[in-house]
Protein backbone atom coordinates (compact mmCIF):
# COMPACT_ATOMS: atom_id res chain seq x y z
CA UNK A 1 0.00 0.00 0.00
CA UNK A 2 1.20 3.58 -0.72
CA UNK A 3 3.25 5.22 1.98
CA UNK A 4 2.67 8.69 0.49
CA UNK A 5 -0.94 8.97 1.46
CA UNK A 6 -2.51 12.20 0.21
CA UNK A 7 0.79 13.54 -1.04
CA UNK A 8 1.01 12.67 -4.76
CA UNK A 9 -1.42 12.28 -7.64
CA UNK A 10 -1.75 8.60 -8.40
CA UNK A 11 -4.34 9.07 -11.15
CA UNK A 12 -4.50 12.05 -13.49
CA UNK A 13 -6.98 12.55 -16.30
CA UNK A 14 -6.53 15.28 -18.90
CA UNK A 15 -9.45 16.10 -21.22
CA UNK A 16 -10.52 12.50 -21.42
CA UNK A 17 -13.32 11.75 -23.89
CA UNK A 18 -14.73 8.34 -24.66
CA UNK A 19 -16.87 7.72 -27.72
CA UNK A 20 -18.89 4.69 -28.72
CA UNK A 21 -19.78 5.35 -32.31
CA UNK A 22 -21.43 8.75 -32.30
CA UNK A 23 -22.32 8.68 -28.59
CA UNK A 24 -20.16 10.42 -25.98
CA UNK A 25 -19.86 8.24 -22.88
CA UNK A 26 -17.34 10.63 -21.28
CA UNK A 27 -16.95 14.22 -22.29
CA UNK A 28 -13.77 16.14 -21.57
CA UNK A 29 -13.03 14.88 -18.06
CA UNK A 30 -10.06 16.39 -16.24
CA UNK A 31 -9.40 15.02 -12.80
CA UNK A 32 -6.65 14.39 -10.26
CA UNK A 33 -6.82 11.69 -7.60
CA UNK A 34 -4.30 11.58 -4.80
CA UNK A 35 -2.70 8.47 -3.42
CA UNK A 36 -4.71 7.03 -0.53
CA UNK A 37 -7.90 8.93 -1.37
CA UNK A 38 -11.39 7.54 -1.30
CA UNK A 39 -13.36 8.61 -4.39
CA UNK A 40 -17.04 7.97 -4.90
CA UNK A 41 -18.07 8.29 -8.55
CA UNK A 42 -21.77 8.95 -8.50
CA UNK A 43 -24.45 9.65 -11.04
CA UNK A 44 -27.54 8.14 -12.60
CA UNK A 45 -27.44 5.17 -15.02
CA UNK A 46 -25.63 6.11 -18.21
CA UNK A 47 -23.69 8.91 -16.53
CA UNK A 48 -20.37 7.29 -17.47
CA UNK A 49 -19.33 5.84 -14.10
CA UNK A 50 -18.49 2.36 -15.39
CA UNK A 51 -16.85 3.80 -18.52
CA UNK A 52 -14.51 5.87 -16.39
CA UNK A 53 -13.45 2.82 -14.40
CA UNK A 54 -13.03 0.72 -17.58
CA UNK A 55 -10.58 3.14 -19.13
CA UNK A 56 -8.65 3.33 -15.86
CA UNK A 57 -8.13 -0.43 -15.63
CA UNK A 58 -7.32 -0.62 -19.34
CA UNK A 59 -10.39 -2.58 -20.34
CA UNK A 60 -10.85 -0.04 -23.14
CA UNK A 61 -8.69 2.35 -25.06
CA UNK A 62 -9.53 6.01 -24.50
CA UNK A 63 -10.79 7.92 -27.56
CA UNK A 64 -9.24 11.27 -26.65
CA UNK A 65 -7.20 12.76 -23.85
CA UNK A 66 -4.47 11.48 -21.63
CA UNK A 67 -4.40 9.35 -18.52
CA UNK A 68 -1.48 9.00 -16.15
CA UNK A 69 -1.43 6.16 -13.65
CA UNK A 70 1.33 6.58 -11.09
CA UNK A 71 3.21 8.70 -13.62
CA UNK A 72 2.75 6.22 -16.50
CA UNK A 73 1.07 7.66 -19.60
CA UNK A 74 -1.42 5.07 -20.83
CA UNK A 75 -1.18 6.36 -24.41
CA UNK A 76 2.50 5.45 -24.53
CA UNK A 77 2.31 2.08 -22.86
CA UNK A 78 3.20 -0.92 -25.01
CA UNK A 79 0.96 -3.97 -25.20
CA UNK A 80 3.58 -6.07 -23.43
CA UNK A 81 3.63 -3.70 -20.43
CA UNK A 82 -0.15 -3.49 -20.10
CA UNK A 83 -0.55 -6.64 -17.96
CA UNK A 84 1.99 -5.29 -15.48
CA UNK A 85 0.12 -2.01 -15.17
CA UNK A 86 -3.17 -3.87 -14.66
CA UNK A 87 -1.58 -5.58 -11.65
CA UNK A 88 -1.48 -2.22 -9.89
CA UNK A 89 -5.27 -2.37 -9.71
CA UNK A 90 -7.63 -4.53 -7.75
CA UNK A 91 -11.09 -4.70 -9.27
CA UNK A 92 -14.49 -5.49 -7.82
CA UNK A 93 -17.49 -5.77 -10.15
CA UNK A 94 -21.22 -5.79 -9.70
CA UNK A 95 -21.40 -9.24 -11.34
CA UNK A 96 -18.41 -10.50 -9.28
CA UNK A 97 -16.56 -11.94 -12.34
CA UNK A 98 -15.40 -15.11 -10.64
CA UNK A 99 -14.34 -18.15 -12.66
CA UNK A 100 -17.20 -20.56 -12.00
CA UNK A 101 -15.31 -23.84 -12.39
CA UNK A 102 -12.37 -22.83 -10.17
CA UNK A 103 -12.53 -22.91 -6.37
CA UNK A 104 -12.62 -19.82 -4.19
CA UNK A 105 -8.96 -20.40 -3.40
CA UNK A 106 -8.00 -20.68 -7.08
CA UNK A 107 -9.97 -17.57 -7.99
CA UNK A 108 -8.16 -15.48 -5.40
CA UNK A 109 -4.80 -17.16 -6.07
CA UNK A 110 -5.01 -16.31 -9.79
CA UNK A 111 -3.77 -12.78 -9.10
CA UNK A 112 -0.60 -14.09 -7.48
CA UNK A 113 -0.12 -16.90 -10.02
CA UNK A 114 -0.08 -14.47 -12.95
CA UNK A 115 2.51 -12.46 -11.02
CA UNK A 116 4.67 -15.57 -10.84
CA UNK A 117 4.65 -15.94 -7.05
CA UNK A 118 5.73 -19.18 -5.40
CA UNK A 119 3.07 -21.68 -4.25
CA UNK A 120 3.93 -21.39 -0.54
CA UNK A 121 3.63 -17.60 -0.62
CA UNK A 122 0.39 -17.82 -2.60
CA UNK A 123 -1.15 -20.17 -0.05
CA UNK A 124 -0.17 -17.95 2.87
CA UNK A 125 -1.45 -14.73 1.28
CA UNK A 126 -4.68 -16.21 -0.06
CA UNK A 127 -5.63 -17.83 3.23
CA UNK A 128 -4.90 -14.54 5.00
CA UNK A 129 -7.24 -12.48 2.81
CA UNK A 130 -9.90 -15.21 2.92
CA UNK A 131 -9.68 -15.05 6.72
CA UNK A 132 -10.03 -11.25 6.66
CA UNK A 133 -13.04 -11.46 4.35
CA UNK A 134 -14.58 -14.29 6.36
CA UNK A 135 -14.38 -16.81 3.51
CA UNK A 136 -11.67 -19.09 4.88
CA UNK A 137 -14.00 -22.02 5.44
CA UNK A 138 -15.27 -21.85 1.86
CA UNK A 139 -11.85 -21.96 0.21
CA UNK A 140 -12.63 -25.20 -1.64
CA UNK A 141 -16.11 -24.22 -2.71
CA UNK A 142 -17.06 -23.26 -6.25
CA UNK A 143 -18.51 -19.76 -6.74
CA UNK A 144 -21.95 -20.88 -7.98
CA UNK A 145 -22.48 -22.60 -4.61
CA UNK A 146 -22.03 -19.30 -2.74
CA UNK A 147 -24.52 -16.53 -2.04
CA UNK A 148 -24.17 -13.14 -3.73
CA UNK A 149 -22.67 -11.58 -0.65
CA UNK A 150 -20.17 -14.40 -0.28
CA UNK A 151 -19.17 -14.18 -3.94
CA UNK A 152 -18.58 -10.47 -3.62
CA UNK A 153 -16.41 -11.03 -0.54
CA UNK A 154 -14.36 -13.48 -2.61
CA UNK A 155 -14.12 -10.80 -5.30
CA UNK A 156 -12.88 -8.33 -2.69
CA UNK A 157 -10.35 -10.91 -1.50
CA UNK A 158 -9.11 -11.29 -5.07
CA UNK A 159 -8.95 -7.52 -5.48
CA UNK A 160 -6.75 -7.02 -2.41
CA UNK A 161 -4.58 -10.15 -2.30
CA UNK A 162 -1.95 -8.59 -4.57
CA UNK A 163 -1.78 -5.49 -2.33
CA UNK A 164 -2.59 -3.13 -5.18
CA UNK A 165 -2.14 0.59 -4.81
CA UNK A 166 -5.54 1.28 -6.36
CA UNK A 167 -8.83 -0.57 -5.82
CA UNK A 168 -11.63 0.07 -8.29
CA UNK A 169 -15.13 -1.10 -7.51
CA UNK A 170 -17.94 -0.82 -10.05
CA UNK A 171 -21.29 -0.97 -8.24
CA UNK A 172 -19.89 -3.53 -5.78
CA UNK A 173 -23.10 -3.66 -3.78
CA UNK A 174 -25.52 -3.44 -6.72
CA UNK A 175 -26.75 -7.01 -6.48
CA UNK A 176 -26.47 -7.49 -2.71
CA UNK A 177 -28.84 -7.18 0.22
CA UNK A 178 -28.12 -4.35 2.63
CA UNK A 179 -26.33 -6.49 5.22
CA UNK A 180 -24.00 -8.09 2.66
CA UNK A 181 -23.48 -4.71 1.01
CA UNK A 182 -22.41 -3.14 4.28
CA UNK A 183 -20.04 -6.02 4.98
CA UNK A 184 -18.35 -5.57 1.59
CA UNK A 185 -18.04 -1.82 2.04
CA UNK A 186 -16.61 -2.28 5.53
CA UNK A 187 -13.92 -4.53 4.03
CA UNK A 188 -13.06 -1.93 1.41
CA UNK A 189 -13.05 0.76 4.06
CA UNK A 190 -10.57 -1.30 6.05
CA UNK A 191 -8.18 -1.41 3.10
CA UNK A 192 -8.62 2.31 2.58
CA UNK A 193 -7.56 2.92 6.14
CA UNK A 194 -4.45 0.86 5.38
CA UNK A 195 -3.53 3.34 2.63
CA UNK A 196 -5.13 2.04 -0.55
CA UNK A 197 -6.61 4.45 -3.06
CA UNK A 198 -10.25 3.42 -3.50
CA UNK A 199 -12.58 4.44 -6.33
CA UNK A 200 -16.15 3.22 -6.06
CA UNK A 201 -18.73 3.82 -8.77
CA UNK A 202 -22.16 3.76 -7.21
CA UNK A 203 -25.48 5.55 -7.35
CA UNK A 204 -26.03 4.85 -3.63
CA UNK A 205 -24.25 7.60 -1.69
CA UNK A 206 -25.89 6.73 1.61
CA UNK A 207 -24.05 3.42 1.88
CA UNK A 208 -20.66 5.18 1.91
CA UNK A 209 -20.85 6.31 5.53
CA UNK A 210 -18.21 3.78 6.52
CA UNK A 211 -15.60 5.81 4.66
CA UNK A 212 -14.33 8.53 6.98
CA UNK A 213 -13.48 11.06 4.33
CA UNK A 214 -13.09 11.38 0.60
CA UNK A 215 -14.54 13.07 -2.44
CA UNK A 216 -17.68 12.58 -4.43
CA UNK A 217 -17.22 13.04 -8.18
CA UNK A 218 -20.63 13.45 -9.75
CA UNK A 219 -21.09 12.60 -13.40
CA UNK A 220 -24.05 13.28 -15.63
CA UNK A 221 -24.30 12.43 -19.33
CA UNK A 222 -20.56 11.81 -19.42
CA UNK A 223 -19.68 15.25 -18.02
CA UNK A 224 -18.20 16.22 -14.70
CA UNK A 225 -21.12 17.74 -12.85
CA UNK A 226 -19.35 18.51 -9.62
CA UNK A 227 -16.82 17.48 -6.99
CA UNK A 228 -17.68 17.60 -3.32
CA UNK A 229 -16.02 16.48 -0.12
CA UNK A 230 -17.41 13.55 1.82
CA UNK A 231 -17.10 14.12 5.58
CA UNK B 1 4.94 -25.64 -17.98
CA UNK B 2 4.46 -27.79 -14.89
CA UNK B 3 2.32 -25.20 -13.11
CA UNK B 4 -0.11 -25.16 -16.01
CA UNK B 5 -0.50 -28.93 -16.17
CA UNK B 6 -3.18 -29.35 -13.49
CA UNK B 7 -5.26 -26.52 -14.98
CA UNK B 8 -4.78 -27.95 -18.48
CA UNK B 9 -6.12 -31.33 -17.37
CA UNK B 10 -9.09 -29.59 -15.71
CA UNK B 11 -9.77 -27.64 -18.91
CA UNK B 12 -9.46 -30.76 -21.09
CA UNK B 13 -11.99 -32.53 -18.88
CA UNK B 14 -14.43 -29.63 -19.01
CA UNK B 15 -14.20 -29.45 -22.84
CA UNK B 16 -14.02 -33.17 -23.33
CA UNK B 17 -16.20 -33.37 -26.44
CA UNK B 18 -14.33 -30.69 -28.37
CA UNK B 19 -10.99 -32.19 -27.45
CA UNK B 20 -12.06 -35.66 -28.55
CA UNK B 21 -13.29 -34.32 -31.90
CA UNK B 22 -10.01 -32.50 -32.53
CA UNK B 23 -7.89 -35.48 -31.52
CA UNK B 24 -9.92 -37.82 -33.75
CA UNK B 25 -9.66 -35.40 -36.69
CA UNK B 26 -5.90 -35.27 -36.34
CA UNK B 27 -5.80 -39.06 -35.92
CA UNK B 28 -7.74 -39.65 -39.15
CA UNK B 29 -5.62 -37.19 -41.10
CA UNK B 30 -2.44 -38.78 -39.79
CA UNK B 31 -3.84 -42.20 -40.62
CA UNK B 32 -4.43 -41.21 -44.25
CA UNK B 33 -0.99 -39.67 -44.56
CA UNK B 34 0.57 -42.72 -42.90
CA UNK B 35 -1.20 -45.11 -45.31
CA UNK B 36 0.37 -43.24 -48.22
CA UNK B 37 3.75 -43.24 -46.50
CA UNK B 38 3.49 -46.97 -45.83
CA UNK B 39 2.63 -47.65 -49.46
CA UNK B 40 5.43 -45.46 -50.79
CA UNK B 41 8.01 -46.85 -48.36
CA UNK B 42 7.24 -50.44 -49.34
CA UNK B 43 6.86 -49.77 -53.05
CA UNK B 44 10.01 -47.72 -53.05
CA UNK B 45 11.86 -50.59 -51.43
CA UNK B 46 10.61 -53.07 -54.04
CA UNK B 47 11.50 -50.75 -56.91
CA UNK B 48 14.88 -50.16 -55.40
CA UNK B 49 15.44 -53.93 -55.31
CA UNK B 50 14.39 -54.18 -58.94
CA UNK B 51 16.82 -51.42 -59.82
CA UNK B 52 19.72 -53.18 -58.19
CA UNK B 53 21.84 -54.78 -60.86
CA UNK B 54 19.31 -53.73 -63.49
CA UNK B 55 19.95 -55.67 -66.66
CA UNK B 56 19.71 -54.95 -70.32
CA UNK B 57 20.08 -57.15 -73.37
CA UNK B 58 21.96 -55.57 -76.27
CA UNK B 59 21.20 -57.28 -79.61
CA UNK B 60 24.01 -56.81 -82.09
CA UNK B 61 23.66 -56.37 -85.82
CA UNK B 62 24.90 -58.85 -88.46
CA UNK B 63 28.03 -56.74 -88.99
CA UNK B 64 29.35 -57.76 -85.58
CA UNK B 65 32.32 -60.14 -85.52
CA UNK B 66 34.02 -61.75 -82.50
CA UNK B 67 37.15 -59.70 -83.26
CA UNK B 68 35.20 -56.55 -82.34
CA UNK B 69 34.56 -57.77 -78.80
CA UNK B 70 37.42 -55.94 -77.00
CA UNK B 71 36.57 -52.68 -78.76
CA UNK B 72 32.85 -52.99 -77.99
CA UNK B 73 33.60 -53.83 -74.37
CA UNK B 74 35.80 -50.75 -74.05
CA UNK B 75 33.12 -48.55 -75.59
CA UNK B 76 30.44 -49.87 -73.24
CA UNK B 77 32.54 -49.53 -70.10
CA UNK B 78 33.43 -45.95 -71.02
CA UNK B 79 29.75 -45.00 -70.79
CA UNK B 80 29.83 -45.55 -67.01
CA UNK B 81 27.29 -47.24 -64.76
CA UNK B 82 27.96 -50.71 -66.19
CA UNK B 83 29.16 -53.29 -63.72
CA UNK B 84 29.31 -56.45 -65.83
CA UNK B 85 29.37 -57.35 -69.54
CA UNK B 86 28.67 -60.88 -70.79
CA UNK B 87 28.89 -61.71 -74.49
CA UNK B 88 26.34 -64.26 -75.66
CA UNK B 89 27.17 -65.62 -79.12
CA UNK B 90 24.23 -66.66 -81.27
CA UNK B 91 25.06 -70.35 -80.87
CA UNK B 92 24.94 -70.04 -77.08
CA UNK B 93 21.71 -68.10 -77.36
CA UNK B 94 20.13 -70.88 -79.42
CA UNK B 95 21.17 -73.49 -76.84
CA UNK B 96 19.69 -71.34 -74.09
CA UNK B 97 16.44 -71.03 -76.04
CA UNK B 98 16.25 -74.81 -76.54
CA UNK B 99 16.67 -75.27 -72.79
CA UNK B 100 13.93 -72.75 -72.01
CA UNK B 101 11.46 -74.19 -74.53
CA UNK B 102 12.01 -77.67 -73.16
CA UNK B 103 10.42 -80.57 -75.05
CA UNK B 104 9.05 -78.52 -77.93
CA UNK B 105 12.33 -78.05 -79.79
CA UNK B 106 11.32 -79.95 -82.93
CA UNK B 107 10.44 -76.83 -84.87
CA UNK B 108 13.95 -75.47 -84.27
CA UNK B 109 15.51 -78.37 -86.17
CA UNK B 110 13.64 -77.24 -89.29
CA UNK B 111 15.50 -73.91 -89.29
CA UNK B 112 18.23 -73.73 -91.89
CA UNK B 113 20.22 -71.12 -90.05
CA UNK B 114 20.35 -69.66 -86.54
CA UNK B 115 17.97 -66.68 -86.52
CA UNK B 116 19.19 -65.35 -83.20
CA UNK B 117 21.66 -62.47 -83.14
CA UNK B 118 24.80 -62.14 -81.10
CA UNK B 119 24.00 -60.36 -77.89
CA UNK B 120 25.57 -58.73 -74.88
CA UNK B 121 24.01 -58.99 -71.41
CA UNK B 122 24.77 -55.88 -69.42
CA UNK B 123 24.39 -55.59 -65.64
CA UNK B 124 24.14 -52.01 -64.37
CA UNK B 125 25.75 -50.94 -61.11
CA UNK B 126 23.75 -51.22 -57.88
CA UNK B 127 21.23 -48.40 -57.20
CA UNK B 128 21.15 -47.32 -60.81
CA UNK B 129 17.94 -45.43 -61.29
CA UNK B 130 15.53 -46.23 -64.09
CA UNK B 131 16.47 -42.93 -65.73
CA UNK B 132 20.13 -43.91 -65.62
CA UNK B 133 19.40 -47.26 -67.27
CA UNK B 134 17.30 -45.49 -69.90
CA UNK B 135 20.07 -43.02 -70.67
CA UNK B 136 22.73 -45.72 -70.96
CA UNK B 137 20.43 -47.80 -73.21
CA UNK B 138 20.00 -44.80 -75.53
CA UNK B 139 23.77 -44.34 -75.72
CA UNK B 140 24.28 -48.04 -76.51
CA UNK B 141 21.54 -48.03 -79.14
CA UNK B 142 23.35 -45.21 -80.92
CA UNK B 143 26.34 -47.49 -81.61
CA UNK B 144 26.51 -48.76 -85.22
CA UNK B 145 26.88 -52.39 -84.31
CA UNK B 146 23.83 -52.41 -82.02
CA UNK B 147 20.42 -53.34 -83.33
CA UNK B 148 18.21 -52.93 -80.30
CA UNK B 149 18.45 -52.71 -76.51
CA UNK B 150 15.84 -54.41 -74.31
CA UNK B 151 15.55 -53.43 -70.60
CA UNK B 152 11.87 -53.79 -69.88
CA UNK B 153 11.30 -50.20 -70.93
CA UNK B 154 7.77 -51.03 -71.95
CA UNK B 155 6.15 -52.15 -68.72
CA UNK B 156 8.84 -50.90 -66.30
CA UNK B 157 8.76 -47.41 -67.77
CA UNK B 158 4.97 -47.35 -67.53
CA UNK B 159 5.12 -48.61 -63.96
CA UNK B 160 7.58 -45.93 -62.88
CA UNK B 161 5.46 -43.22 -64.50
CA UNK B 162 2.36 -44.54 -62.78
CA UNK B 163 4.19 -44.80 -59.47
CA UNK B 164 5.42 -41.22 -59.70
CA UNK B 165 1.95 -40.00 -60.61
CA UNK B 166 0.49 -41.86 -57.66
CA UNK B 167 3.19 -40.45 -55.43
CA UNK B 168 2.38 -36.87 -56.49
CA UNK B 169 -1.32 -37.51 -55.97
CA UNK B 170 -0.53 -38.97 -52.56
CA UNK B 171 1.47 -35.90 -51.59
CA UNK B 172 -1.31 -33.60 -52.77
CA UNK B 173 -4.00 -35.51 -50.91
CA UNK B 174 -1.87 -35.75 -47.77
CA UNK B 175 -1.31 -32.02 -47.89
CA UNK B 176 -5.03 -31.47 -48.33
CA UNK B 177 -5.99 -33.68 -45.39
CA UNK B 178 -3.40 -32.04 -43.17
CA UNK B 179 -4.79 -28.61 -44.11
CA UNK B 180 -8.29 -29.80 -43.24
CA UNK B 181 -7.04 -31.09 -39.88
CA UNK B 182 -5.28 -27.76 -39.28
CA UNK B 183 -8.45 -25.75 -39.93
CA UNK B 184 -10.57 -28.00 -37.76
CA UNK B 185 -8.00 -27.75 -34.95
CA UNK B 186 -7.92 -23.96 -35.27
CA UNK B 187 -11.70 -23.84 -35.19
CA UNK B 188 -11.89 -26.08 -32.14
CA UNK B 189 -9.43 -23.84 -30.33
CA UNK B 190 -11.60 -20.88 -31.24
CA UNK B 191 -14.68 -22.62 -29.85
CA UNK B 192 -12.81 -23.62 -26.70
CA UNK B 193 -11.59 -20.08 -26.30
CA UNK B 194 -15.08 -18.64 -26.62
CA UNK B 195 -16.34 -21.23 -24.15
CA UNK B 196 -13.71 -19.92 -21.72
CA UNK B 197 -13.98 -16.28 -22.67
CA UNK B 198 -15.09 -15.21 -19.21
CA UNK B 199 -12.10 -16.90 -17.68
CA UNK B 200 -9.73 -15.32 -20.20
CA UNK B 201 -11.30 -11.90 -19.60
CA UNK B 202 -10.79 -12.25 -15.87
CA UNK B 203 -7.20 -13.40 -16.38
CA UNK B 204 -6.56 -10.30 -18.45
CA UNK B 205 -8.13 -8.06 -15.81
CA UNK B 206 -5.87 -9.39 -13.07
CA UNK B 207 -2.80 -8.77 -15.21
CA UNK B 208 -2.12 -12.07 -16.96
CA UNK B 209 0.29 -11.76 -19.85
CA UNK B 210 -0.52 -13.17 -23.28
CA UNK B 211 1.92 -15.99 -22.60
CA UNK B 212 0.12 -16.93 -19.37
CA UNK B 213 -3.22 -17.01 -21.15
CA UNK B 214 -2.04 -18.79 -24.28
CA UNK B 215 0.23 -21.43 -22.74
CA UNK B 216 -2.57 -23.73 -21.49
CA UNK B 217 -4.13 -23.63 -24.97
CA UNK B 218 -0.78 -24.47 -26.55
CA UNK B 219 -0.28 -27.35 -24.15
CA UNK B 220 -3.73 -28.64 -25.03
CA UNK B 221 -2.93 -28.32 -28.73
CA UNK B 222 0.35 -30.20 -28.33
CA UNK B 223 -1.42 -32.97 -26.40
CA UNK B 224 -4.20 -33.22 -28.97
CA UNK B 225 -1.67 -33.37 -31.80
CA UNK B 226 0.50 -35.98 -30.11
CA UNK B 227 -2.40 -38.18 -29.04
CA UNK B 228 -3.93 -37.85 -32.51
CA UNK B 229 -0.65 -38.98 -34.05
CA UNK B 230 -0.32 -41.93 -31.68
CA UNK B 231 -3.91 -42.96 -32.33
CA UNK B 232 -3.48 -42.70 -36.11
CA UNK B 233 -0.35 -44.84 -36.03
CA UNK B 234 -1.99 -47.42 -33.75
CA UNK B 235 -4.95 -47.73 -36.13
CA UNK B 236 -2.53 -48.14 -39.03
CA UNK B 237 -0.53 -50.75 -37.12
CA UNK B 238 -3.68 -52.70 -36.33
CA UNK B 239 -4.68 -52.63 -39.99
CA UNK B 240 -1.20 -53.59 -41.08
CA UNK B 241 -1.00 -56.57 -38.72
CA UNK B 242 -4.44 -57.76 -39.75
CA UNK B 243 -3.95 -57.39 -43.49
CA UNK B 244 -0.27 -58.13 -44.03
CA UNK B 245 -0.43 -61.75 -42.90
CA UNK B 246 -3.49 -62.32 -45.08
CA UNK B 247 -1.88 -60.75 -48.14
CA UNK B 248 1.36 -62.72 -47.70
CA UNK B 249 -0.56 -65.99 -47.37
CA UNK B 250 -2.81 -65.41 -50.37
CA UNK B 251 -0.27 -63.95 -52.79
CA UNK B 252 2.96 -65.71 -51.79
CA UNK B 253 2.32 -68.42 -54.43
CA UNK B 254 2.35 -65.78 -57.18
CA UNK B 255 4.77 -63.12 -56.04
CA UNK B 256 7.22 -62.56 -53.25
CA UNK B 257 5.93 -59.73 -51.05
CA UNK B 258 7.84 -58.47 -48.07
CA UNK B 259 5.69 -55.70 -46.55
CA UNK B 260 7.23 -53.77 -43.72
CA UNK B 261 5.58 -51.35 -41.30
CA UNK B 262 6.79 -47.76 -41.22
CA UNK B 263 10.38 -47.28 -40.16
CA UNK B 264 11.13 -45.66 -36.80
CA UNK B 265 12.32 -42.42 -38.41
CA UNK B 266 9.03 -42.27 -40.36
CA UNK B 267 7.02 -42.83 -37.15
CA UNK B 268 9.03 -40.11 -35.40
CA UNK B 269 8.40 -37.70 -38.29
CA UNK B 270 4.67 -38.46 -38.20
CA UNK B 271 4.43 -37.92 -34.44
CA UNK B 272 6.41 -34.72 -34.65
CA UNK B 273 4.23 -33.49 -37.51
CA UNK B 274 0.98 -34.30 -35.73
CA UNK B 275 2.18 -32.61 -32.53
CA UNK B 276 3.22 -29.57 -34.54
CA UNK B 277 -0.14 -29.61 -36.30
CA UNK B 278 -1.96 -29.47 -32.96
CA UNK B 279 0.17 -26.60 -31.75
CA UNK B 280 0.05 -24.68 -35.04
CA UNK B 281 -3.74 -24.86 -35.15
CA UNK B 282 -3.75 -23.21 -31.71
CA UNK B 283 -1.23 -20.63 -32.75
CA UNK B 284 -3.07 -19.35 -35.81
CA UNK B 285 -6.38 -19.32 -33.96
CA UNK B 286 -5.14 -17.45 -30.88
CA UNK B 287 -3.24 -14.97 -33.01
CA UNK B 288 -6.54 -13.89 -34.54
CA UNK B 289 -8.64 -13.75 -31.41
CA UNK B 290 -6.23 -12.37 -28.80
CA UNK B 291 -4.83 -8.87 -28.75
CA UNK B 292 -3.92 -6.26 -26.13
CA UNK B 293 -7.41 -4.74 -26.10
CA UNK B 294 -9.31 -7.98 -26.66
Amino acid sequence: MSANRGKSNIIRLFNVTQRYGGKLALNNITLDIKSGEFILISGPSGAGKSTLLKILYLAEQVSEGQILIDGINLARISSTRMPFLRRRFGMVFQDFKLIPNRTVFDNVALVLKVAGEKPAYIKKKVMHVLRVTGMEKKANHLPPTLSGGEQQRVAVARAVVGEPAIILADEPTGSLDSESAQRVLDLLSGYHQNGATILIASHNIEQMDCFSRGRNIALEDGKLKGISTIL
Amino acid sequence: MIRFSSNVLTDIRSNRFLNIITTMTIALSILLVSVFMLFFENTGRVLSAWNQGGRAMVYLSNSFTPAMRPNVKEQLLSMGGIEKIVFIPKTQALERLKREIGSKTQFLSTLQENPLPDAIEITMTTHSSFDRIQKTASQIEALDIVDTVEYGQGWLGRFFKLFNLFKMTGYAMSGLFLMIALFITANTVRLTFYARQTEVEIMRLVGATDGFIKTPFYVEGLLQGFLGGVLGILILLTGYLTLSSGISQNLSAYVYLDIHFLSWPAVAIILFSSTFLGWFGCFISLKQILGPWK
